[in-house]
């Protein structure tokens, strides 16, 4: 029994100095290629190319912004009036209640003088069924959907149903659109017959200044947790997405901003009932035109930019950690023809092996490290000083991987300017690998071995106004 | 290009205000009281149709002419201002010295009115 | 195998060397971070500065180029470049002229020239970009030569693009065509611009007949895509290239099997005040050409109302939708006939006419 738990130490030893190196790499080889990218970026648009956009009347096509709500009365009018508010020549706004049981349909008649549409529904995708959809009589472009609930999957479902146009945008109730961003991503859709869906950066909102639905003053959130979520967001959108961009296998569009074009997204049926379903969307977006033999591009994009709140309470971040990491192994899953299937190509070998080997099975084996220290130490196996070197290692070289994304940061146009943030956020580099990554570890792991609750957990919604004034703006 | 109005239109002898998007626009609008307003189409925040509807909708500055500048001669466009009322079209690329010509004009003609 | 390296002499030697290092690196990575983004910071405020002692400079004296310093560095040439494109796009005249002036006497034009000839792809692509926006007529042999010499597509595409700014009549037509068949066809708003702009270029020079005669000629050329043809037409529409209407009518009449060609000539002709074809794409197999049918459909002179009422009970969605909505535009025979269909048998053209009723009833 001794001689198996030795062996089991030892073997997990070798695994764990694997996985360190194999995460590490991973990581510097994506920041190194987002670099390249950004520099890139940085030299092709200019302003002058932003503004020759805007001034093109006809460079652009119509979009259905899609916004699916569950309970969102205190923040749902702000929401839709900053949507109202982007800069675009022709979109429509869908808000799907999702069976609300608060005043959000209430609010929304009341504040935008909703009256009954008849519109026949061409019934392209499944979901509950609809209950009635209202039009604005001051906005002719801002539908209200009142349905059944049936989940978020199920709510954009019918917001694609009841859409009219070939492009539409899926965003979360509390995201904050920059006005610029639609125009920034539906661009591409016309520079690329080839493109089916895109993403832009989601960045967190905390901290901000926020005047009429519009990001005034950029700044860092005062509390710490909130704070190393900024450096958490820059590092996935920043290093991870460019990265994976460039190796053609971005396996995940972030559903508090995404553009797809719809005909693709209604030939796979639609967004499927799971607690993942934006990343389950992209997986099987990549597996039916793989599958196909269509021609396709998905591509991320640093330009445009989404705002979204971060969980200011440590409660409130494990329930969203656990309900990611149960997102993703349900895809993972579903999705398993994609795991290590070289008929897909990159986005089997690179973009999903990173997800099963580093992000799923990750925290289960982190955590098989911590413990097997003592362990080692029980039986007089542990090599203090190897260990002690190799946390080290570990440590400042994450260290240099989060200020390296803290620099790729610098040339994105809604970034933060003063100084003392970018020194604060160096500073949370550091923090993070005590005890912030461990709790998410923890969290991760416990999500693992209960994956199939479907749960989605009510997050607690303050409107953003006062959350902005409770951050210290 | 406020800044070329801006220093244009000031050395022509006129009191010139200037604001970046359409919701800046509307403020000043309510704080300078302007005898004429030049918008473009294209702007953050509020577009320049947007912010025409908004002025003629309200009581106050209902009665401000308004020129709109746009960049294509889009029949729709050009159909949209006419029902909102708008004066005049400007499509860009436009002389300066043209439209500083027709600006003076126009207000003429309406002090003599 | 961890053991055996774990004994090795210099296991730990190493070790502790990748310890110092990182540690070294991370202190001088936050102070690089620093110091580059304050020089971003600056470079940003000195270019802003520069843009705005330009412009004025353009508006205030007749010689701008007596009182602007040369420009020295990137930041000092993006400067000097953005500020003169935005007024290059927004003025005529006299203000455009002393832009131009500005981008010869100051050495601006040669700089970027150089700059189209760098190692990287994107810096010859961002220098195409740059000259294009000038639209100066003695950089098309410059564009030419440099097309000739590209390796890049993407740079290519540019080329083309700047070129099409500087159209002058039939010769520059086709050579921008040629250059543009020898490329794959990138996108139909690319295909499309490039023509807008040739259009838009000719009309300045007083030869917009020109674009006509180019059509008619390629209309029977088998070795040019359909798709191409559309992306003329389509860029007949935005430009409104009147003189071309005989032509794009003569399009419709002859591409009856291309439902793409014919969706842009109807949209086309619509613009130029042309109603005739509206009728006949009502009748179309495709249902995207019925559907542009419909959209125009109160324009037609001709009477519609029977065949709007039959294209209720069209199979495609949108048909009936449409063709309700098209119905409603008709006034009081087109109510008379939405009230007719909105209690017929067939399902579907009566939820269709239903609705168009609504919508008729809120307009009023």
């Amino acid at each position: 029994m001794n001689h198996h738990i030795i062996w089991a130490a030892f073997a997990i030893q070798h695994v764990i100095f694997g996985y360190f190196l194999l995460i590490n790499t991973t990581y510097t080889l994506l920041i190194l290629l987002a670099l390249k990218d950004i520099l890139k970026h940085s030299y092709l648009s200019t302003a002058r190319s932003t503004r020759r956009l805007l001034v093109a009347d006809s460079y652009y096509k119509p979009v259905s912004v899609v916004v699916p709500a569950y309970n969102e009365g205190p923040v749902i009018v702000q929401s839709v009036r900053s949507l109202l508010n982007l800069h675009y020549p022709e979109f429509e706004i869908l808000v799907i209640s999702d069976g609300s049981t608060d005043d959000t349909i209430e609010t929304l008649k009341k504040e935008f003088r909703l009256q009954e549409s008849k519109k026949p529904v061409r019934l392209q995708v499944p979901h509950a069924p609809i209950r009635a959809i209202y039009v604005s009589a001051d906005y002719e472009n801002l539908i209200v959907v009142d349905k059944e609930n049936g989940g978020k999957a199920d709510a954009i479902n019918a917001g694609i149903n009841v859409s009219s146009y070939p492009i539409f945008c899926s965003i979360d109730a509390d995201s904050l659109l920059e006005p610029d961003a639609l125009i920034k991503s539906s661009k591409l859709f016309i520079e690329d017959d080839e493109l089916i869906a895109t993403g832009g950066i989601v960045r967190i909102l905390n901290g901000c200044t926020v005047k009429d639905g519009s990001v005034l003053e950029i700044g860092m959130p005062h509390s710490t947790l909130e704070a190393i979520q900024v450096l958490e967001y820059t590092r996935a959108f920043l290093s991870g997405r460019t990265g994976w961009n460039i190796l053609k296998s971005l396996l995940i569009i972030s559903g508090a901003f995404g553009v797809f074009r719809k005909d693709m997204v209604v030939a796979i049926n639609g967004y499927r009932k799971t607690v993942g379903e934006d990343m389950d969307l992209v997986m099987r977006l990549h597996r039916h035109c793989k599958d196909n033999k269509i021609p396709y591009k998905i591509l991320f994009v640093p330009d445009p930019v989404c705002w979204t709140q971060a969980p200011f309470s440590l409660k409130m971040l494990l329930k969203q950690r656990n309900r990611w990491h149960r997102g993703l192994i349900d895809c993972l899953i579903t999705n398993r023809k994609l795991i290590l299937n070289p008929k897909y190509g990159a986005v089997s070998l690179l973009g999903t092996s990173y997800f099963v080997f580093v992000e799923a099975l990750g925290p289960v084996i982190e955590l098989m490290g911590y413990l097997s220290i003592p362990v080692l130490y029980f039986w007089g196996l542990l090599n203090t000083k190897f260990l002690l070197l190799l946390v080290v290692v570990a440590i400042l070289w994450g260290i240099s991987i989060n200020i390296a994304t803290i620099f790729l940061d610098t040339y994105n146009y809604r970034r933060y300017k003063k100084n003392s943030d970018i020194l604060r956020l160096c500073l949370l580099a550091v923090v993070e690998f005590f005890g912030y990554r461990q709790l998410t570890l923890l969290e991760r792991v416990k999500a693992t071995f209960s994956f199939r609750s479907t749960q989605w957990g009510a997050q607690k919604r303050q409107s953003i106004q006062a959350d902005a004034q409770k951050s210290g703006s | 290009m406020l800044l070329i109005f801006k220093a244009y239109l000031s050395k022509a002898g006129h009191e010139v205000v200037t604001a970046i998007d359409g919701m800046a626009g509307l403020e000043k609008v309510a704080a300078f009281g302007p005898e004429l307003i030049i918008l473009d189409v294209n702007m953050p925040r509020m577009s320049g149709f947007e912010m025409a509807k908004q002025l003629k909708e309200t009581e106050a500055t209902k009665d401000i002419p308004i020129f709109i500048m746009t960049s294509l001669k889009q029949e729709a466009n050009i159909k949209k201002g006419y029902d909102l009322g708008i004066e005049e079209y400007i499509t860009k690329p436009t002389n300066i010295e043209h439209l500083k010509l027709k600006i003076n004009k126009f207000l003429e003609r309406k002090k003599t009115c | 195998m961890l053991d055996q390296l774990t004994h090795s002499p210099h296991f730990y030697h190493y070790l502790y060397l990748a310890v110092a290092f990182l540690a070294a690196f991370n202190i001088l990575e936050v102070l690089f971070l620093l110091v580059h983004k304050t020089r971003m910071e600056r470079n940003e405020i000195r270019k802003e500065a520069l843009k705005r002692r330009v412009s004025t400079a353009i508006v205030t004296v007749t010689d701008p180029a007596e009182i602007l310093p040369e420009p020295s560095d990137y930041v000092e040439y993006a400067a000097y470049s953005e500020a003169i494109s935005s007024v290059l796009e927004s003025f005529e005249g006299e203000l455009a002229q002393r832009a131009s002036g500005l981008v010869r006497k100051l050495g601006i034009d040669s700089y970027y020239r150089s700059m189209a000839r760098d190692a990287v792809w994107y810096k010859r692509a961002s220098a195409i970009d740059t000259l294009s926006a000038f639209r100066l007529p003695h950089n098309r042999e410059f564009f030419l030569a440099v097309f000739r010499s590209e390796a890049s597509a993407d740079v290519r595409y540019r080329i083309v693009f700047g070129l099409s700014l500087l159209a002058r009549g039939s010769e520059d037509i086709v050579a921008i065509s040629k250059a543009l068949s020898s490329l794959p066809y990138l996108t139909a708003k690319y295909t499309e611009d490039i023509f807008f702009n040739i259009i838009t270029a000719l009309k300045l020079a007083g030869k917009e007949e020109d674009f006509g005669k180019f059509l008619t000629a390629i209309m029977n050329d088998a070795s040019i895509r359909p798709l191409i043809k559309r992306d003329c037409i389509a860029a007949c529409h935005a430009a409104a290239c009147e003189r071309a209407a005989t032509v794009v009518k003569r399009y419709f009449l002859t591409f009856k099997h291309e439902p793409e060609i014919l969706i842009a000539c109807v949209r086309s002709l619509v613009r130029m005040g042309n109603f005739d074809v509206i009728h006949e794409a009502l009748f179309h197999p495709d249902w995207r050409v019925r559907l542009t049918g419909l959209k125009y459909a109160h324009l037609s002179k001709d009477d519609l109302l029977k065949d709007l009422k039959r294209l209720l009970h069209d199979s495609n969605y949108h048909i009936r939708v449409n063709a309700g909505q098209a119905l409603a535009r008709l006034g009081a025979p087109g109510a008379q006939a939405l009230r007719e269909a909105a209690g017929a048998d067939d399902k579907f053209a009566a939820e269709a006419a239903a609705y168009a009723l609504t919508l008729a009833e809120a307009a009023r």
